[in-house]
């Protein structure tokens, strides 16, 4: 797509008249194309085919037809006043096709047109990261406007115009895609047009507000001002877009307004903010340029020139934050609960033109820092996980588990992942229940329906403990425990009734040595403990070896119900200040069998304890 | 000599026998336990017993994604070698180990959840109980954290056919993460947690800030705790706070997810709650008097989750358990000493004062903002719909004054608290 994107560009410089306004036209439409697509796959339409082909064989301009229907007034108006035929026309689809361009708009187009209605409406859900920039993703219309102003321009051969144009266009894709709701997808979006390439030092700026977060807003915004202070021009766009927007996102659009006016004809005001521009962009592409050397300590910045574009830059910004530590509003309060994106801390870049890559290259960056520094760069390896992991096939998912060091609050977290692969369909409450359905509600097991044995229930006062006395000759001997256990559960036994089986009573507790031969417990025995115990031993890789008739079952069933109750049994006896409140071989084997090592992440449960809780009272 | 309510609990004798593995510290045997510890207490007597059914795939996507599920049911430990690439993009494997009869497993406690929420929105019961689910870490595409179906989700997805809306309430020491992210964007669902956060816990989140997006943005709710909670402060936070949610949000139904990590000793919690103070959250619960789904959930020390569990299931059964064990087949899990009750653990309670009462007005704050919101409908009451008074008087008088007069000092100094002082939001290693 890049190579594709410099060679219209070339052309279109190089040439002149028609072809500049043909190549361009076809470099919109593609854009234009590219752009739809990614709008469906955000709202989960399955894609279709570009560009679609009518039944007499025609494909279907998408840009055109669009722009021919907005201009007519819409899908609405189009269709209240039967005009599909002369849209057909328009567009150059022939004759009496207009029911197909219906359908054709309606299939590919109409989603296009409810979203932009939303964002006009600012009606867009909103999304942590994107729910200022909403408010500032403009009606598509007004991104129409500006391509058809481009186009003329590229018909009056301007060469200015030109590439402020391409600069437009490619703002308002990315305020649209802002709008969208995805972070992610707008990095992308993004990501194509950069490859684009503009060839425009503008450009470059937009980019790096977009990716490079608040810092870089604030860049772009202090660009504009201090250009229209430089020049002395007075930027009405900047101003009316001020209006329009008070916070701090919508630099971009200032800029771009502010470039508008610009463009429209004042080469020496462009070249004044080129030169800033560049600067910028320069910072952007490689921050450990020495070419940009060291700025000056901020103690020393009233020493330096205003001429310094640096320091018009840093002045700006410190202004913007000025103004905004005042800002108590609910606004405010939303900024610092927002969402970051890792990306937006990118400020080492290196000079990686790819997004993606820097992004990644970033997580990795973190990551080495997390391991160096294991405590405070905690969630690193939570990140890696996710890089490892297989994309999802959303691609539109908050990428999972952020690794955010945010700066703002000092404190590392780990986010929720949003997106349809994590989050349940909820249906909205009508206040209609369905009707009732019998339908698995669970099989009754108890009381037993047909079962005539509450008579004997009753007997007993419900939840009464154990007793202390007994009447037998030592009492708690292991024979007295044994007759006792023995008597409670043949009246468990009698009082449940068929219950008792189908809650696999019978196979509970010691009586489950009764299907073992004394031979076989003994090599049960022999197995999880043998005598010497070699390092790193762990039985059960041995048990099932050693017993191929029994099933794994039987195994964990007599493990659980013989070996370690007598276990246990063994140490309430004998060790009581020493119980193993569990049956495993405790951390040795946690740490072997599931990788448990020197954790420095939370993805797994198994988190470490601290060593003194291991102690037992 | 029923309870007043009726009581609907859930249990399959075949989840006794799931094995996750050697040394795995999640064992299903607990319920097994558990079960075999209510019945020696009489307990059933007083409640019906219900085998879950077996729930269907097609159930169980209702929530998670039609390949996961799928995935899950073909899975085996002799073939999981083949397909290391699904492993991993399901995150199972290392806590989530494929093992015999896994998919089973899930079936059965992700059953005993819808069957239990279907016989609530049937109105057969008052309270269900199923100590088998609970099972809130695990997402709509993968597994974490030992949970593979998220049952809690697909019994309130349930829920939310008759209710308009649902409180979710977890006391395990683990954040629900799951069913928070489930419902991160809806106002129909307000999932409360109580974990502790921080220093790499698992999962990772839980922090107070978290609250909901979207429609849903105030509709999560995240009590955040360090080491060593202690009973009163608990319980107190506890019932502050749900008492609030409670009079806010109104909830037709609520489904409480008492993982017995929390509890002291437990092999993987850092909490010091007794037994005592970890049901008298169900007791509180329970006196809302709605329609109430208790789960289980995590609980690693296997003898205390069934002493946990079992004197939670008569709690809601209003009836008081002697601490002497009775005589049954695992007794001897429960010695030297065969009592029901654990002592509160000794570990040294990291969460100062001045941090719950932040954290706590943190919590207030936003639900602030949910009486703000209209759009919720508010409508729907149900006539028995009672907010017990939770007023200190429940406490010891010396205490209460005593912790009175401190709180009133406290919130004084916390109007300029920013908690980098203290140690609210930093992780100190």
């Amino acid at each position: 797509m890049a190579g594709d994107g410099d060679g219209v560009l070339v052309e279109s410089c190089g040439g002149g008249g028609s072809g500049v306004v043909k190549a361009l036209y076809y470099d919109i439409r593609r854009r234009f194309e590219g752009l739809l697509c990614k709008l469906w796959s955000e709202i989960c339409v399955c894609s279709l085919p570009v560009p679609p082909m009518l039944g007499n064989g025609s494909n279907v301009d998408l840009y055109k037809l669009f722009i021919v229907v907005r201009g007519k007034g819409g899908y609405d108006v189009v269709c209240d006043c039967k005009l599909w035929d002369s849209v057909a026309e328009e567009c150059g689809l022939g004759l009496r096709v207009g029911s197909s361009v219906k359908l054709v708009y309606s299939k590919y187009l109409r989603a296009l047109d409810a979203w932009s209605k939303n964002v006009a409406d600012s009606k867009v859900a909103e999304c942590g990261l994107v729910d200022d920039r909403v408010k500032f993703g403009r009606p598509l219309m007004e991104f129409q406007d500006e391509v058809k102003g481009l186009l003329l321009d590229y018909a009056e051969k301007e060469s200015v115009g030109e590439s402020k144009g391409g600069e437009k266009l490619c703002v308002k894709k990315r305020v649209r895609n802002g709008g969208n709701g995805s972070a992610e997808i707008m990095d992308s979006v993004m990501n194509d047009y950069v490859d684009g390439n503009f060839g425009n030092d503008a450009m470059e700026v937009i980019r790096e507000v977009v990716d490079g977060g608040k810092e870089s807003v604030k860049l772009g915004l202090g660009v504009d001002l201090s250009d229209a202070e430089n020049s002395g021009y007075s930027v009405v766009g900047l101003v009316s877009g001020g209006e329009k927007s008070d916070g701090n996102d919508d630099s971009g659009l200032d800029l771009d307004v502010s470039g508008v006016g610009v463009s429209s004809g004042r080469k020496r005001k462009r070249e004044s903010m080129s030169g800033l521009l560049r600067w910028v962009s320069t910072i952007a592409k490689n921050p450990a340029d020495p070419a940009v050397g060291l700025l000056p300590d901020k103690l020393k910045w009233k020493s330096s020139s205003n001429d310094e574009v640096w320091k018009q830059v840093l002045s700006f910004r410190e202004a913007v934050f000025f103004k905004r530590s005042f800002d108590s509003s609910i606004e405010q309060h939303n900024w610092q609960n927002q969402r970051m994106n890792p990306f937006m801390y990118d400020d080492h870049s290196g000079g990686s033109y790819n997004l993606r890559e820097r992004l990644r290259h970033d997580k990795m960056h973190l990551l080495a820092k997390g391991t160096a520094a294991a405590q405070s760069s905690s969630h690193s390896s939570t990140g890696s996980r996710d890089l490892d992991r297989t994309p999802s096939p959303h691609p539109r998912d908050r990428a999972e588990k952020q690794v955010v060091d945010s700066s703002i609050d000092g404190c590392p977290a780990v986010h929720i992942p949003i997106g349809p692969n994590h989050q349940a369909e909820v249906p909205k409450w009508t206040g209609l229940t369905p009707k009732s359905d019998s339908k698995w509600l669970g099989t009754q097991i108890w009381p037993s329906q047909k079962g005539n044995s509450r008579h004997l229930i009753e007997r007993d006062p419900i939840g009464k403990g154990r007793q202390d006395s007994c009447g037998c000759s030592v009492a708690g001997s292991v024979e007295c425990v044994r007759f006792h256990i023995g008597e409670k559960r043949a009246k468990v036994k009698l009082e449940l009734g068929a219950a008792f089986y189908l809650w696999n009573c019978d196979m509970i507790g010691e009586e489950v040595r009764n299907l073992w031969t004394n031979e076989e417990e003994k090599r049960f025995k022999d197995v999880v403990r043998p005598n010497p115990l070699p390092e790193g031993y762990y039985f059960w890789d041995h048990i099932f070896r050693s017993f191929p008739k029994k099933s794994r079952e039987d195994l964990v069933c007599y493990y659980f119900n013989v070996f370690l109750l007598q276990r246990r049994a063994y140490q309430n006896r004998h060790t009581p200040e020493d119980i193993d409140s569990d049956d495993d071989e405790a951390e040795d084997g946690l740490r072997n069998v599931f990788g448990y090592r020197q954790q420095n992440s939370c993805c797994s449960i198994l988190t470490p304890k601290k060593a003194a809780k291991k102690k037992k009272k | 000599m029923r309870s007043k309510d009726r009581i609907s609990y859930f249990y399959d004798g075949d989840v006794g026998s799931v094995y996750f593995g050697p040394n795995h510290p999640m064992k299903p045997h607990r319920l097994c336990m558990t079960h075999h510890l209510v019945l020696s207490y009489d307990l059933h007597k007083k409640m019906e017993i219900y085998r879950p059914h077996k729930a269907y795939p097609v159930e169980l996507a209702q929530f998670h994604s039609a390949d996961y599920v799928e995935f899950l049911h073909r899975i085996t430990p002799d073939t999981q070698h083949l397909f290391s690439t699904e492993l991993a993009k399901y995150n199972l494997g290392e806590d989530c180990p494929v093992f015999d009869n896994l998919f089973e497993f899930c079936q059965i406690y992700a059953g005993g959840t819808i069957d239990a929420a279907r016989r609530l929105n049937n109105q057969l019961c008052d309270i269900a109980i199923n100590w088998a689910g609970g099972l809130h870490h695990a997402k709509k595409c993968e597994a974490s954290g030992f949970c593979y179906i998220n049952d809690l989700v697909l019994g309130i997805l349930e829920l939310l056919k008759y209710h308009a809306r649902v409180l979710y309430i977890d006391i395990d020491v683990h954040h629900g993460d799951g069913v928070e992210e489930a419902f991160y964007f809806t106002d129909r669902v307000m999932t409360v947690s109580f974990h502790k956060y921080g220093d790499l816990f698992f999962p990772g989140t839980g922090d107070a800030k978290e609250v909901g997006e979207r429609e849903g943005k105030y509709y999560a709710i995240n009590v955040p705790l360090k080491d060593g909670i202690d009973d009163t402060s608990f319980t107190r936070l506890f019932k502050t706070i749900i008492s609030k949610v409670v009079e806010t949000y109104q909830p037709g139904v609520i489904v409480l997810q008492c993982g017995a990590d929390s509890l002291a000793g437990d092999r993987l919690g850092c909490f010091n709650l007794s037994i005592d103070g970890h049901s008298e959250c169900v007791r509180f619960v329970k006196r809302f008097n709605l329609p109430l789904l208790v789960t289980g959930g995590g609980g690693y020390t296997k003898e205390n989750v069934a002493r946990c569990w079992t004197v939670e299931t008569g709690v809601l059964l209003d009836t008081e358990l002697p601490n002497e064990i009775p005589e049954n087949d695992y007794i001897k899990y429960f010695g030297p000493d065969f009592s029901l009750k654990i002592p509160s653990g000794y570990i040294e309670n990291l969460n100062s004062k001045s941090y719950l009462t932040t954290i706590k007005m943190q919590v207030m704050e936003n639900l602030r903002c949910i009486q703000h919101a209209p759009s919720v409908q508010m409508q729907e009451v149900p006539p028995d719909f009672y907010i017990p008074d939770f007023d200190e008087d429940e406490q010891n008088p010396d205490e209460r004054n005593d912790q009175h007069t401190q709180d009133k000092h406290i919130q004084r100094d916390d109007e300029y608290y920013e908690g980098d002082n203290d140690n609210d939001h930093m992780d100190v290693p």
